[in-house]
């Protein structure tokens, strides 16, 4: 077993895989009412306003310290991060991805329901590499096939704009030709379109309804459709691709809206806006004050943090009487609003994330921590937390879902901080053989704080648990429900190098030096560009010299060449 | 179940266009009076091993006496073998509830994912699971509409993670997620139901139904053709997954054509009403609903493979009232309570009996050739764990069957010297027809158990 415990910055070389790798997408309200049905019908496209680009050379250039001599850069450089550009590949949607797009494009009301291949949880981004199964097909074909069959049940023409047919005709072909481009991202060719008008009127040998059924189902089926393509094409000379505008505007697509492009979005691939730094800050601006985009990104970041799983936490009631629906539902809104306040509402910065003294809470909440706040009692409102409190870290959304029904875990909190926090590396699950020895040695101690000195002094056991349970026990001030207990906070020593070597004296203490020498901030950029290119970052992000606020590190990272080009990598 | 299906030809052709199972049962009762058996495979695990005094029971002067946790078993004893002694023998990564599970249904060794910030336990499986290997090799399981079935009565997690939710898996990366919702399931399976057999109309209904099918797929070939050309050479696994599946359903759509036997038992009832997937108080409910799903398809004939599993090994499933003054716990929540969760941790144990005992005396109410559903359907009843420490050791787990299945003396317990749980495997495999030499790592296997098949 392999551990690395000096904190510099390679350190974070797949430290970040922390809340990377496999996950999900959120699942969100359909968008309020501009019917969709109306947009296919008409011809599409209206209100948006292809943004222009400055023309010229601003197309090819990397978003920072982009250089015109020397060596081509195949890493997304988005302010102070260099990663790994992504390689050229077929990026499969998430299961909800497909049901927003469906609804997107037909109708809230024909949402499908795919659950064949679904996670059962909350991860930052389903693996888009993962392979079309037999069952996921068959479940597209048989939920196209319901929600066509309801749409042909009535609805041919308001969803079409045209009138019924069993045959294809000028009206119905143009629909074919706009629903598929909203469908597969791109415009259809003529061959595509010729062979969808013949699955139309296959279709209406058994009449109109039919015919459009068919349709629906061949669209939602298709690979085309499943799959968004980043191929792009190559850059003459160099070892990386640039995307079409339309695969440009299929990324923000799916990172943004976790659907399919929005007419604004599918205007600017048209234009050629996309292509330019300009043109893509335009669209990025526009959809970050969408309040869709913004609830989808504040789900991402509480994902991150694992902040939902409070959602399923349960207590042992004759130990923590107090902790039930109640608390843990003023612990979910709490949550909810500390992060959409400090992405969206303050220019939170990765720092202020961990230091701020100021949450939200109801009465009851406030008096469970002993915060001050004013208003009314029900109403969720800002507070000042008390001295021993100190931002995410010690939320209870974070404190209670990290520890047993019974008591406080060292080791859940201790590899939270470890990972998520301080992006240190993966500690490995010790095996079998060895768990059991470690739950041997530790049973007869009766306290957290004794069973982790236990396993320190344990040539077992310490060699791994000496690299988290530190960061455990500075959180033991805090009993299982995350309530302050004032007979737990004693210094604790830690010795992880740098800023993280110390005698902690509370969570503020570690906060604060979680948080210094931008090394959370740089943590939190590459986990942002991970989700927003759904793919795991490999390399390290410098820490930013200045830390920019959480809204405009995505603003940066948007704009950057990872949503514009792909890597070559070793094919072709 | 009542036999009161209301098929209108409109469902009848939304079904057969669905892809999914696409099987008519118009030749009903052939293959039974043929006296041709069938023989099943159905994995089933409940959570959290068991507790070990009340779960072993005793054999005197020959006699197996259940013990309390098992005692709900008593009506289908005559088709019980208790095994005691086997071990799950970890290789590789990944906490124990998780890699138990994908070790129960794998045989195989583990890797730890690791994902996740809070210490996710989540581990990935190295090789298919032994469902699907025996699917796809043994001379008496294959070849059915539906290929197998994977449900679960729950599926929530602690951590993040799937592996404590998944047993099937087709390959190392192809996971078989099992399927939570019985209406959902139900139409999948009995969708296609065809009253009035293979009539003329119908008949014409189906090719009807093929032939707009095969449009619908023909797109998806030639799309997936163009984009197989544009893509780099690393994506080609994925187009290769792609064309399976297309080809999958097309093939399932041909066994329309030759469809085998189903008996008189095979009588779907209505449809299960639809439910909000994992809710403690309809725990019971729904895996009754599901587990009614697996005997009507294997009455059937559609699939000869299933997998069910109650719940994760990290079940937040909550139980109350099992017995006077008992509290409301989240199973493995509770599990980490030491000693003092005996009570209900042996209460919510015997619950699992008393659930899986009602399915299992369906079964063998059901008649199936010349004998019951029961004698043709070798069960396995497997946990992920031995208790609820972690244990590896003595799992608890019994195997349900008859003689169709191999099981020819039944209501006994076997007690083997410490033994690795694979043993199972590798004599299940032979029994259907698939001989195996070993299965995972050196340490994980000894040789095919011995005692069993008799």
């Amino acid at each position: 077993m392999h551990l690395e415990f000096t904190y510099h910055t390679h350190a974070l070389l797949g430290a970040l895989l922390v809340l990377t790798g496999c996950s999900s997408e959120v699942r969100r309200e359909p968008p309020s009412p501009a019917s969709p049905m109306s947009t296919l019908a008409s011809s599409g496209g209206n209100g948006s306003q292809p943004p222009q680009g400055t023309g010229g050379s601003a197309g090819l250039n990397a978003s920072s310290g982009g250089t015109s001599a020397g060596p081509p850069p195949t890493t997304i450089r988005a302010g102070a991060c260099e990663v790994a550009l992504p390689a050229r590949r077929l990026r499969r949607l998430a299961n909800a991805q497909m049901e927003q797009a469906i609804a997107d494009l037909l109708g809230p009301a024909s949402r499908p329901s795919i659950t064949a291949g679904a996670r059962s949880t909350r991860p930052l981004f389903d693996d888009p590499d993962a392979p079309v199964s037999t069952s996921l097909l068959a479940q597209l074909h048989s939920e196209s096939e319901r929600i066509g069959g309801e749409i042909a049940n009535g609805k041919f023409t308001s969803l079409t704009g045209c009138n019924e047919t069993a045959l294809i005709d000028t009206c119905v072909s143009g629909f074919i030709a706009r629903l598929g481009e909203r469908a597969f991202r791109r415009p259809l060719s003529a061959l595509e379109l010729q062979e969808l008008s013949a699955v139309f009127n296959e279709g209406g040998m058994d009449g109109a309804g039919a015919a459009l059924e068919l349709l629906l189902r061949a669209v939602f089926t298709a690979p085309s459709f499943v799959w968004v393509t980043e191929f792009g094409t190559q850059v003459p000379g160099s070892n990386r691709a640039e995307l079409t505008p339309h695969e440009v505007a299929a990324q923000l697509g799916l990172s943004l809206l976790d659907s399919v492009p929005d007419d604004a979005l599918l205007a600017a691939a048209e234009s050629g806006a996309l292509s330019t730094e300009v043109g893509l800050r335009a669209q990025v601006d526009r959809l970050l004050s969408e309040p869709v985009v913004q609830a989808g990104l504040t789900a991402v970041f509480r994902r991150a943090f694992m902040l939902e799983d409070i959602a399923i936490a349960e207590k042992d009631q004759a130990k923590y009487p107090e902790f039930g629906s109640v608390l843990r539902s003023a612990f979910a809104e709490e949550a909810r609003l500390f992060i959409e306040h400090q992405v969206w509402g303050s220019s939170g910065t990765p720092t202020s994330l961990l230091t701020t003294q100021s949450s939200f809470g109801n009465q009851a909440l406030a008096d469970f921590y002993g915060a001050s706040r004013n208003g009314p009692a029900e109403a969720f409102v800002p507070m000042q937390l008390p001295a021993e409190r100190s931002g995410l870290l010690t939320l209870g959304s974070v404190l209670a879902a990290r520890a047993t029904a019974v008591d406080t875990s060292v080791v859940r909190r201790g590899l939270f901080v470890r990972r998520a926090l301080a992006c240190l590396d993966e500690v490995p699950s010790p095996s079998p053989a060895l768990a059991g020895q470690i739950a041997t040695q530790t049973a007869n101690y009766t306290t957290e704080r004794d069973r982790a000195a236990a396993r320190a002094s344990s040539s077992t056991c310490g060699p791994c648990h000496t690299t988290f349970d530190g960061f455990g026990l500075v959180l033991e001030g805090f009993d299982s429900i995350g309530r302050f207990r004032r007979a737990e906070q004693q210094p604790v020593p830690l010795a992880f190098g740098g800023a993280l070597t110390a005698d902690f004296t509370g969570a503020p203490d570690l906060a604060q030096r979680l948080a210094s020498g931008g090394r959370f901030a740089s943590c939190v950029s590459r986990e942002l560009l991970s989700y927003l290119v759904a793919a795991p970052a490999t390399s390290a992000c410098e820490a930013p010299a200045t830390e920019a606020s959480l809204a405009d590190t995505l603003r940066t990272l948007l704009a950057s060449n990872a949503m514009r080009e792909r890597s070559l990598g070793g094919s072709q | 179940m009542t036999h009161s299906r209301n098929l209108t030809r409109r469902a009848l052709l939304a079904s057969l266009g669905a892809g999914s199972a696409l099987y008519g049962l118009f030749t009903s009762m052939e293959s039974a009076a043929q006296g041709s058996t069938a023989k099943r495979l159905l994995v089933l695990a409940h959570p959290i091993g068991s507790v070990r005094p009340s779960w072993l029971p005793v054999t005197t002067a020959g006699n197996l006496t259940l013990s309390p946790i098992l005692a709900p078993f008593e009506p289908v004893k005559r088709n019980m073998v208790v095994l005691d002694g086997l071990d799950l023998v970890g290789d590789g990564g990944g906490g124990l509830h998780e890699s138990g599970t994908v070790l129960i249904g794998t045989g195989s060794p583990t890797i730890a994912k690791q994902q996740g910030a809070g210490g996710s336990d989540d581990c990935a499986p190295t090789a298919p699971s032994m469902d699907q290997i025996l699917l796809n090799k043994s001379p008496f399981l294959g070849g059915r509409p539906v290929g197998s079935l994977q449900l679960a009565a729950d599926n929530r997690v602690e951590d993040q993670g799937i592996s404590c939710a998944v047993l099937s898996y087709r390959s190392p990366t192809d996971y078989l997620y099992p399927e939570l919702d019985p209406n959902k399931v139900y139409q999948q399976v009995f969708g296609n139901v065809m009253p009035g057999g293979p009539s003329p109309s119908n008949m014409a209904a189906l090719a009807r139904a093929r032939a707009r099918q095969q449009s619908v797929l023909d797109f998806s070939k030639r799309d997936l053709a163009r984009l197989e050309q544009a893509a780099p050479a690393s994506e080609k696994v994925k187009i290769d997954a792609f064309a399976t599946a297309i080809r999958e359903l097309e093939t399932t759509f041909d066994a329309q054509a030759n469809p085998g036997g189903s008996g008189s038992a095979c009588q779907p009832g209505m449809a299960p009403a639809p439910f909000t997937p994992n809710v403690s108080e309809s725990h019971g409910a729904v895996g009754q609903a599901l587990l009614a799903i697996i005997r009507t398809a294997f009455a059937c004939d559609l699939t000869r493979v299933a997998s069910f599993l109650w719940a994760p090994g990290t079940s937040v499933v909550t139980f109350s009232g099992l017995f006077p003054g008992m509290e409301t716990v989240a199973h493995h929540p509770h599990s980490h309570a030491g000693d003092r969760a005996i009570p209900e941790l042996t209460a919510i144990d015997t619950w699992y009996s008393e659930q899986t005992s009602l399915f299992l005396q369906s079964l063998a109410q059901t008649p199936d050739g010349t004998g019951t559903l029961l004698d043709n359907t070798l069960v396995l009843y497997v946990t992920e764990v031995a208790r609820a420490n972690h244990s590896f050791e003595q799992l608890p787990i019994v195997v349900f069957g008859g003689p169709g299945v191999g099981i020819r003396q039944a209501g006994r317990m076997v007690q083997y010297q410490p033994r690795p749980f694979n043993d199972l495997w590798l004599a299940v495999a032979n029994q259907f027809g698939v001989p195996m030499a070993s299965l995972g790592s050196a340490q994980q296997w000894s040789g095919p158990l011995p005692n069993l098949f008799a």
